[in-house]
This record gives structure tokens, C-alpha cells and sequence, in this order.
């Protein structure tokens, strides 16, 4: 599987009241899947480009991650080196299915991952959301519709492409996230994890603890595919000194060759002193400080055209985005409108997708992670038609 | 008179039934003398203190009849009675007048044979702002430093323009600050510390966050308008000096600078603006990455490193007799206080005790700008340098925090900056253990509930500067 993502975006007002156009190619990777033992054993590797293509991250009014903010920071070229053990125990089981997994990959947390998703655009949750890039372990246990999923990994973000994660951190956080898929189609999780130290490699950093909460809809309605994803989540950081809160939702249908989708989000994002470059912020952080927390309320719309196809499986699918966000300090003494020049910030986005095989492919499940309700990795509404 | 002879006769008989020393105890109260009330009191003015108590045990039970001598220690109190007995109960009491030699007094009590107990009472008495305040709107002030009649301020962050400016304050003859000046450092974002050298003629400033971070030096030959003589660049974008200390040392001065992560280290320049090498490097030590190192105290050829998470080292640059300068700086001992997060220190040198017993350390937590903060003010016993202790502890709130510190060693109090809880002024007289809660002498807001967020403060001229990040200079009283 491989897709990229060419990407005209306009912006503004940014930092210091500037609107910022720019071009990048995004999201560029290559997903290879392997099995073997009939399936019970499964390889995942993914290659992410950003690193080379985007150096510098995307342009994304609101978003913030690893020292990046108002821009989407490039995942590591190693995405994705995950080892998957299915039903380890097989008949011995009966109708419960073990899973173990471990590697280089998506924690077992909260929702799918936004590149799987319709809008090209990143939410801002999506740190809060999402815990990706560590090295971890997953053991995973469903039974009918219903799975258990317990993460261990490190708690350390990637500082930049590159870097793998700090090993002698490893199993100093961990993640469990509940599963429940009712009807086929239709998907439910909590999540719940503790992730020391984030933004400092060496464990100097406070602590986070995090929830999340999902229901996700992926249908066919009136003969039309649609998808539909409602989230909650919470991070406490510093044991309870900064509370961020985010809440998307999010939903998108296909009308022949017409993909329209729509995002509604309010996140709570913490403000940092940045550095000479007003797109960052130190990492790692050189004390506890934040400037503020404000909140971003964005409204997202979009529509996507499968415009050529290619065999089963290759398709070009240009596409036109837009957003509107009301940004409010919260707290702290941070002035939104003495950094931006006003409180409503526009982005309008034209960008084509090429994908080939990987549309539809929802990122960051493993073993039982991968849904109940036998949907299986595929997100059938997010494919050409 | 009978009765004095009386008193003294069942005393001195009391005192030999109980010459010996007191066994182990048997019941829950400890054998010996013990306080029940009257210790760590503070005093608004005009207050009349509670009655110091103490009670004496052996063997389980109280002791009637013993000879209590009370002393008084320090601050100039007065007692009601410099010898007790211990009545039926066991115990004995002195009513105290408050002296006015020092914020802290104590008394002593004891019976032979026994450890003594302190009491300690601290005088409060309140700040007030004489003037200055409001005046920098549009940045965040840091870090401050007075001289020549002089004040120099730094700038830190965006507000609502980048924190790349020295201000130059003039004092008046009441010593009210008024800006007369800016001087601007290109490719910087925060001037995060400064300070004067001991002669008064170079002013040093440390920047980070830009292409411009690194080190400054400035000559003070006009002191309202700052030379720049010398510069030295970090080189980095993203990283830079957090702090630098002033220290002449053989001769020559010397800044000890705090290097930011990615690659946290102690960088020490010799800085020599008359010859050609203006700024030398002459050691780099790497710190630990927990987070890296913060701040520095120079002292006596002393150095204390403040290294967050692994707490505070302390090492020998020249005054320490194991043979160190700050080009070969020699580790002596380390302390890691409650909590970690060790941000900035200050080596007490005691005048009134000759005493050089106590490190005071800030704890910076977690905090929102001009909102809230976190931390404790831990006390270290540096007696044995390669062994320091932590022995006491300051706790003002749970939403308030210490920054930067100045001390009036002469009258043994120590300022304290608190972010949003403003400026506290303690008493650190006599002997430090546990809570030092009951220590507050004073403390203020400067700019008010919602505009107070206290960087740092320095004592000149018999008055207490304060910088605010987010309401600028102001000068206040002393208590």
C-alpha cells in the first residue's frame, strides 16, 4: 500500500498577523503487510516520508506535538514496524482470541489515526487523542464483539524523524483501551493511559494521564457508504496542573464519485513560548511554564472527487478544504489576538490524494485492536468507488 | 525573700532527685523536656504572644519540681522569668515581650541533664509600595539587577512584542524607577538573566530562544546607556544560556552559564573585556538531561549547580581545598531536595552566627504564566559539603511557587520571589528545621490579585525591587 498527498495551503491570519501559503507534499508512505503460520503471524511495516518531503511540518492553524505548533509535526520515517501474533492460543481459546504484538507503532489508545481518515488537514486533538510512535508491546484479548487491549511503551515523543524511541524507557507507561462493536459497523472504545514524561526524552518531564472515549460509524445508509466518528478526550498533565480537553466529531459520505465530508472540533491547546522561529517550541520544554491554554473551536468542510482509478486499487482524488476557527484564551495571560492579529483564523486547503490500496486503511490497530464487529482494517467508505 | 529561699531549696531538691539522665521511655511521650505550646508563633504587630510551655518526662511520667532555665537567644526579647519549676504537671511556663533586634526571636529552655528545646517567633511586619509598577505593557520582564543608581532589567517570551530588550531604569532620589532606555539583542526572544560585575563596570546578559543566543557583555562606563563590548553565540537556534553568575575569582571574572538542552552544560567564561579574547571559554561540563541545568551560585570559590531533577551539586572553583578553578572545576557533593524541580540557590552566610550552614533552595513546578505556580523553598545543611541534607522546608500555597531569591543576610531574612503569589520576606534566624511556615515575616502582591507574577527581586539602596512578568518593576519597602 503506499499513498501521498500534494497540498496547497493558505492560512491566516498566523503568527504576527501573516496569512502563509505553501505547498508540500504529505503524508507520503509506503505500508507493507506480511503473514505467515496461516495468518497467525503478521508484519507491518510502514515508511513514512515527511521527514524529507515536510521537514519543517504542514501548515495546520491549531495544531501542536512535538515542539511544532500552528503546523503538524513530520512522523518518523519509521511509522510502523509492528510484529503481530494472532489468536495465540487458538482452539485452546475457545471463543476468545488472544493477541500479542509488539514493535515500533500506534499505542492501543483512543481513536484511529487522523491519516486514515477523511479530512487531510490534521484535528488538533490529535496528541490528545492518539500515542503513536513508541516502542511497544500490546496483548490484546476479545471475545465476540467485545476486546481488551493493555499497552506497555515508552513514554518519550520523537524530537524528529529520525529518532527511535528511548529504549531504556521502554515500559515506563501504559495504555488500556476497551472495544465493543454491537452491530457490524458500528464501534465503541474507552481508552485510558499514563504517560510519563512526553515531552522529555530522559524522564525529566511531568507526567500525563489520559482518556479517551469514540464511537465510530462506518455504513452503508440509503446505498450510500458513510462514516461518522464522535470522540471525547481528556489529558491532565502535571498531575492535574494543566487539563486540556478535546471533543470532534466528525463525518463523511460518498456520493458516486463525490466524497463530502465535514469536522467539528473544540480543543483545548497549551500555549508555549516559542523559539526564534515562531512555528516551535523548545524541546525539550526548559521548565513547566505555559503562556495560557486556549481553545479552538474549528469547523471543517471539504469534498474529495475520485477523478481516475486504476486497476483495483490505485486512485487519484483531488480535493478542496476549508476551515474556520474561533480561537479563546482560557487561561493564562496569552493574547490571542497580540499574536495573531485576530480571534478567527482561516485555511482553505486544494490538494490531490494519490493513493494506492491504502485508502480506507485504518492505522494503528493490531491483534484484537483490528475491530470486533469483523469489519476488519478496512474503512470501506474512505475507498473509491 | 523566705519564699525565694523556699522556691530555691524544693528546686535545687528537685534537681537531685532528678540528676541523672532520663531512662528510655516507656510511654508515649519521648523522656526529657518537650514543648507544648508557644513555638513557631508569628506576630502581627501589637500581637501578644502565647506563653512558651515546655514539660518535662522521665520514665513515662511528668516531673514536678524541676528547675527549668529559659534564655533568651535571639532577636532581644524579654522573658518573664529566666528559672522555673515544673509544677504538679510536670510542666513550666515563661510569658515573652517581643525585642526589636531581628524579625526572628528565640528562647531556650533547658534543665540540667537534659537537650534543651527552642522556641521560635517571628515578627510580621508588612511590605509597601513606594513606586514603579506598570510600566512594561507590552513584554514579559525576567530578571533584574541594580547599580550606579541604575536598574537593568531583561524581557522574556512574545506578549506583544519579542523579549529582546534590556531596559534601563533610572533610580530617583527616592529611588523610584524610571526608564530611561532599551537597548535591543538581535536574534533573541528572552534576555533571561543579568547581572553587574562586582565592580560595577560590566553588565552581563545571558539570551536565548534565536540565532542571537549566547552570552553579552556590556560596559557600564555610561551606566544609562550599556556599551556592547562583547559577545559570544551559542550558535543555535533553539538553544541557549538560561542563566549566567558573576564570580571574580584569582583575579578574574568569571560567568557561569547554564547551557539549555538538547545539550545541557555548565559553560564557564573568563571574562576579560581589555584583552583581545574578550570572552573565553575555559570548561565545559556536561549536566545531566533531567532536565539540565538551571541556575548557578557562586560563592567563596564555591560553586552550586542547580540541576532540576538531579537536584543541586555543588563544587570547588577555587575556594573549595581540593585544588579547583573554574577552568577544572572539582565535584564535591550533591543533594537531590523533595520534589526535584531544583531551580535557584542562595548560600547563606550568617553575620550575626558567623555561620555558613544553610543553602536555600527554589522549587519551580509546574506553573501558567500570571495565573499560577508550584513549588517549596527547601533548606539545605551544608555542613559537610560532600554530604548536604535537607533539613526544612517552606510551603506558602498550593497554587504558589518561589522563583528567584535575595537575601538581607544582615538581618537574616531572605526574599523571595513568588510568581503569582508575589514577594515573601522570611525569617531564617537561628536554627532551621521542618515547617518553616510560622517564618513568614511579609508578603505582598505588588501589582494586585490577577497582576502579580513575581520573576525576581534585589535588594538596593534600602529599598526591595521586584520585577513582575507581567506588571514590570516596582519598588517596595523592606519589612
Amino acid at each position: 500500500m503506499a499513498q501521498a498527498i500534494g497540498i496547497v495551503t493558505t492560512a491566516g491570519p498566523m503568527p504576527h498577523d501573516a496569512t502563509v501559503t505553501e505547498a508540500r507534499l504529505v503524508q507520503p508512505a509506503v505500508s507493507v503487510g506480511l503473514g505467515a503460520l496461516s495468518g497467525h503471524l503478521q508484519f507491518r511495516g510502514t515508511l513514512d516520508l515527511e521527514g524529507w518531503t515536510m521537514p519543517g511540518g504542514e501548515l495546520t492553524p491549531g495544531a501542536y506535538g512535538e515542539g511544532y505548533i500552528d503546523r503538524r509535526h513530520p512522523h518518523t520515517y519509521a511509522h510502523e514496524l509492528m510484529l503481530t501474533a494472532h489468536d495465540v492460543l487458538g482452539r485452546l481459546g475457545g471463543p476468545a482470541h488472544l493477541s500479542a504484538a509488539f514493535g515500533k507503532g500506534f499505542v492501543a489508545f483512543g481513536s484511529d489515526d487522523p491519516m486514515s481518515r477523511p479530512v487531510a488537514l490534521y484535528p488538533i486533538d490529535h496528541h490528545l487523542a492518539q500515542i503513536l510512535e513508541r516502542e511497544v508491546a500490546i496483548a490484546g484479548l476479545a471475545a465476540g464483539p467485545a476486546a481488551l487491549e493493555v499497552s506497555w511503551f515508552n513514554g518519550d515523543e520523537p524530537e524528529y524523524p529520525s529518532e527511535w524511541p528511548n529504549g531504556r524507557r521502554f515500559g515506563d507507561s501504559y495504555a488500556l483501551r476497551g472495544s465493543v462493536a454491537p452491530v457490524r459497523g458500528v464501534e465503541a472504545q474507552v481508552s485510558y493511559a499514563e504517560v510519563k514524561s512526553p515531552e522529555h526524552r530522559d524522564g525529566a518531564g511531568p507526567p500525563q494521564e489520559k482518556w479517551s472515549a469514540s464511537v465510530r460509524v462506518d455504513r452503508t445508509f440509503g446505498g450510500r457508504p458513510a462514516y461518522a466518528l464522535a470522540e471525547y478526550a481528556r489529558t491532565s498533565e502535571a498531575s492535574g496542573a494543566f487539563l486540556f480537553h478535546s471533543l470532534v466529531l466528525e463525518g463523511a459520505v460518498q456520493a458516486g464519485p463525490v466524497h463530502p465530508y465535514l469536522r467539528l472540533e473544540r480543543t483545548e491547546r497549551p500555549e508555549e513560548a516559542r523559539t526564534g522561529d515562531v512555528f516551535r517550541t523548545p524541546r525539550p520544554p526548559l521548565d513547566n511554564s505555559l503562556l495560557g491554554i486556549t481553545r479552538w473551536s474549528v469547523a471543517t468542510a471539504g469534498a474529495s472527487v475520485t477523478a481516475l482509478t486504476a486497476g483495483p486499487r490505485f486512485s487519484v482524488r483531488p480535493f478542496l478544504e476549508a476551515s474556520v476557527a474561533d480561537v479563546r484564551a482560557i487561561s493564562g495571560t496569552f493574547d490571542v489576538r497580540a499574536w495573531y492579529g485576530s480571534n478567527t483564523i482561516l485555511s482553505l486547503s486544494l490538494g490531490v490524494r494519490l493513493d494506492w490500496g491504502m485508502a480506507g486503511h485504518r492505522m494503528g490497530r493490531y491483534g484484537t485492536g483490528i475491530a470486533a464487529g469483523g469489519d476488519g482494517m478496512e474503512m470501506p467508505m474512505m475507498e473509491g468507488p | 525573700m523566705k519564699g525565694r529561699i523556699l522556691l530555691a531549696l524544693l528546686a535545687a531538691v528537685g534537681a537531685c532527685r532528678d540528676a541523672s539522665a532520663p531512662s528510655t521511655a516507656t510511654g508515649s511521650v519521648p523522656d526529657g523536656l518537650i514543648v507544648v505550646s508557644g513555638d513557631r508563633q508569628g506576630l502581627d504587630s501589637g500581637a501578644t504572644p502565647s506563653p512558651l510551655v515546655v514539660q518535662l518526662w522521665n520514665k513515662g511520667k511528668p516531673v514536678a519540681g524541676a528547675v527549668v532555665h529559659w534564655e533568651v537567644t535571639r532577636g532581644g526579647a524579654t522573658i518573664s522569668d529566666s528559672i522555673t519549676v515544673t509544677d504538679g504537671s510536670g510542666t513550666a511556663a515563661v510569658t515573652v515581650t517581643p525585642g526589636s533586634a531581628g524579625f526572628g526571636q528565640g528562647v531556650e529552655a533547658g534543665v540540667a541533664g537534659v537537650p534543651p528545646v527552642d522556641f521560635s517567633l517571628t515578627l510580621r511586619r508588612p511590605f509597601q509600595v513606594l513606586g514603579g509598577g506598570n510600566n512594561v505593557a507590552e513584554r514579559y520582564t525576567s530578571d533584574l539587577w541594580l547599580a550606579k543608581g541604575y536598574g537593568y532589567t531583561g524581557t522574556w517570551g512574545f506578549r506583544s512584542a519579542a523579549g529582546n530588550v534590556i531596559k534601563v531604569w533610572q533610580l530617583g532620589g527616592g529611588g523610584a524607577p524610571a526608564l530611561v532606555g532599551a537597548d535591543t539583542i538581535a536574534g533573541v526572544n528572552t534576555v533571561s538573566d543579568l547581572q553587574v560585575s562586582p565592580d560595577s563596570t560590566l553588565l552581563v546578559a545571558t539570551g536565548e530562544s534565536g540565532p542571537g543566543a549566547g552570552l553579552y557583555v556590556y560596559g557600564l562606563t555610561d551606566p544609562a546607556h550599556p556599551a556592547l563590548l562583547a559577545q559570544w553565540s551559542i550558535a543555535s537556534a533553539t538553544q541557549g544560556l538560561h542563566t549566567g553568575t558573576l564570580a571574580e575569582i584569582g583575579g578574574q571574572l568569571y560567568a557561569f552559564t547554564a547551557r539549555d538542552p538538547s545539550a545541557p552544560s555548565l559553560l564557564t567564561f573568563r571574562v576579560q573585556p581589555d584583552s583581545l579574547a574578550k570572552i573565553v571559554l575555559v570548561d565545559s561540563i556536561a549536566m545531566p538531561a533531567n532536565y539540565g541545568i538551571h541556575d548557578t551560585f557562586v560563592r567563596d570559590g564555591l560553586l552550586f549547580v542547580e540541576n532540576w531533577n538531579s537536584g543541586m551539586w555543588i563544587y570547588d572553583v577555587g575556594g573549595g581545598g581540593l585544588g579547583g578553578s573554574p577552568g577544572h572545576a572539582v565535584f564535591i557533593g550533591s543533594v537531590v531536595t523533595q520534589g526535584g524541580e531544583v531551580h535557584n540557590a542562595w548560600w547563606f552566610h550568617d553575620p550575626v552566627t558567623n555561620e555558613k550552614r544553610y543553602v536555600f533552595i527554589g522549587q519551580e513546578g509546574p506553573d501558567v504564566i500570571g495565573v499560577s505556580s508550584a513549588g517549596d523553598i527547601h533548606v539545605v545543611d551544608v555542613s559537610d559539603l560532600s554530604a548536604p541534607v535537607e533539613v526544612a522546608h517552606f510551603h506558602l500555597g498550593t497554587t504558589e511557587g518561589p522563583h528567584n531569591f535575595w537575601m538581607d543576610e544582615q538581618r537574616q531574612v531572605l526574599y523571595a520571589a513568588y510568581y503569582n503569589g508575589g514577594v515573601v520576606a522570611l525569617d531564617v534566624s537561628g536554627t532551621l528545621s521542618g515547617d518553616l511556615g510560622s517564618r513568614e515575616i511579609a508578603e505582598i502582591q505588588p501589582g494586585g490579585s490577577g497582576d502579580t507574577y513575581v520573576w525576581g527581586v534585589m535588594l538596593y539602596g534600602g529599598s526591595l525591587y521586584a520585577t513582575d512578568m507581567v506588571s514590570g518593576l516596582w519598588q517596595l519597602t523592606v519589612p
